[in-house]
């Protein structure tokens, strides 16, 4: 990926490696790679669109700390906290034309469709994600529809375009769409459980970061079924200007002690389970099996 | 305002409202102004496609293909180098929706010829993408004097165009016509109600150059010498671009005939 990222000017190839250098967990181009076993495995072509999915992750992941004014990222500085908001504009600029240059070589336009209308949506639902910022009064679906487009349909585009690369028949195809949908927004839930459980270390940026940056994410959400922790919610999003990691601090402790964190777990859970079932209409392979265990260490995972 | 016939007009207006009705995001809408949209870049990419022995559906797309990226380049340009610290809750919103919207406009370009199933010309325009960025990084970076802050200014504007002409002309015989696109940008930066955070640079430049020029005066002697280029090089241009051309020049007289009148 490195080499594929390559630019001409020093500072901009500098910046554009920076989060590749920080790892990840590649999530995206692993369920690449496994969708494309349900069809005609070519290695290079699947390979190309592995490499592509994580390219436009990580563009987008370049843009959302200049969004979020982020300073750390995996435990590294971000591109706009080593440089700047304008390099990291640039950056993420260059390595989401960069990704759809590599990804011009597969000549599907089915693909290229799925992919752009993903990506679309992917962008409807940061905007969103945006005015719903320091918004109490939200219901849990509007949660759930705002991780679908967040998450979910770029992981589940991921399963389909590996399928489609390698001329899976269209039954495997619209499963594996769905099998990434359900772990995409079982992922998501955890990822936002953890944003209130785990450690700084662990997360590699301040815990609670969700809520100081006014999202309402499944635990907030339920724990503000209890009024009286809501109405104090409430009253400190009154002015989010005055808000910091201390003053958060009780909230997050309750979120923590109440049980908004299991029911956060039980819903995670059931998106799992309608991956697993997803799994059942592909054939018995061991690749089937593979997906089976990745759903199951998302379900389980802790960092 | 373009001074142009009327059907010419009428044409450039349902142009611009195809642009604007693809832009369409209730939340990016009620936030944020609309993006600048060049006239002049419109006009050029008309006449680029029109003699290209295009479908009509195709020339449009590809027409609003290319501004739509040329909005999403130049709303990225608008998020400021440093987040302030003392940022309001209505600046961080803007600057956060800024991010946004660019990004928006650009997943639109790759949706719209994705729909043409048109790969190549998301790949051609995806390199010219690339090319601006990396020209974007060194106006930031490693321009030292005004004169060449215009001249990759020039090429910079003039990627796009130069990428979706390439199929049909050979580029070379596009030359002259980077005064072209150094005179629309600098318009552009006149409608602006503040300088772009592009042009803060030119006075940071201007400043460590010892330059005794005010940003201002910069763009002005720029521009006069930019049209005084275009008119020499009218004749070398191919004839199609002509038209267009003397309309930019035009247009410029224009503007300075109304400047001295109101002056």
């Amino acid at each position: 990926m490195t080499d594929i990222i390559r630019a001409e000017h020093p500072v901009l190839e500098d910046a554009s490696v920076q989060l590749l250098r920080a790892g990840g967990k590649r999530i995206r181009p692993v369920f690449v790679l496994l969708s494309g076993k349900f069809g005609t495995y070519e290695l290079p072509r699947i390979q190309t669109v592995a490499v592509t999915l994580e390219l436009i992750h990580m563009a987008s992941l370049v843009h959302d700390d200049v969004i979020d004014d982020a300073e750390l990222r995996r435990g590294k500085p971000t591109v706009k906290a080593k440089w700047d908001n304008k390099v990291a504009m640039y950056a993420g600029d260059y390595i989401f034309a960069r990704s759809l240059e590599y990804l011009s070589r597969l000549k599907e336009p089915r693909a290229h469709q799925i992919l752009s209308q993903t990506i679309v949506e992917l962008c409807i639902g940061e905007v969103e994600q945006i005015r719903d910022k320091y918004r109490i009064e939200q219901h849990v679906k509007d949660y759930l529809r705002r991780i679908r487009r967040k998450t979910a349909i770029l992981i589940a585009a991921s399963s389909r375009i590996g399928a489609i690369a390698s001329g899976a028949p269209l039954a495997y195809e619209r499963a594996l769409y769905r099998y990434g949908y359900y772990v995409g927004m079982s992922y998501q839930i955890i990822d936002d459980v953890l944003d209130f459980t785990s450690s700084e270390a662990d997360l590699g940026k301040p815990a609670g970061g969700d809520l100081l940056q006014g999202n309402m994410t499944l635990p907030a959400l339920l724990a503000c079924e209890d009024a009286a922790f809501k109405e104090r919610l409430m009253e400190a999003f009154r002015n989010p200007e005055q808000l910091n990691q201390e003053k958060l601090q009780p909230f997050i402790q309750h979120i923590k002690s109440s049980d908004a964190i299991e029911r956060s777990l039980a819903v995670s859970d059931r998106y799992l389970q309608k991956a697993y079932q997803e799994l059942d209409k592909l054939p018995p392979t061991r690749d089937r099996n593979t997906l089976k265990q990745i759903a199951r260490h998302i379900g389980k995972r802790s960092s | 305002m373009i001074v142009l016939s009327y059907a010419s007009m009428e044409e450039l207006h349902t142009l611009r409202k195809k642009i604007e009705n693809r832009m369409q995001q209730a939340y990016l809408d009620e936030n944020l102004d609309i993006p600048y949209l060049d006239d002049y870049k419109l006009l050029l990419l008309q006449t680029l496609f029109g003699q290209a022995n295009l479908p009509d559906k195709q020339q449009t797309d590809y027409i609003v293909t290319i501004m739509l990226i040329q909005m999403a380049l130049d709303t990225h340009d608008l998020v400021i180098r440093t987040t302030k610290a003392d940022e309001t809750a209505d600046e961080r919103v803007d600057r956060q929706l800024t991010v946004l919207a660019g990004n928006y406009y650009s997943a639109l370009y790759y949706k719209i010829l994705a729909e043409l199933e048109d790969i190549d010309m998301v790949a051609q325009l995806a390199t010219a993408i690339k090319e601006i960025n990396e020209q974007k990084m060194a106006l930031y970076y490693d321009t030292s004097s005004a004169a060449e802050f215009f001249r990759i200014l020039g090429r910079m504007e003039g990627t796009l165009f130069y990428a979706a002409a390439s199929p049909f002309i050979k580029t070379e015989d596009l030359e002259p016509l980077v005064d072209y696109f150094i005179i629309s940008r600098l318009h552009q930066e006149e409608f602006m109600n503040e300088p772009t955070p592009l042009f803060l640079r030119l006075s940071k430049i201007l400043e460590q150059d010892q330059s005794t020029l005010t940003v201002t005066e910069a763009i002005n002697q720029e521009l006069e010498e930019a049209r005084a280029r275009l008119t020499k090089n009218l004749h070398s241009m191919p004839q199609v671009f002509a038209a267009a051309t003397r309309k930019l020049l035009l247009q410029g007289k224009r503007q300075e005939e109304l400047f001295l009148e109101e002056g």
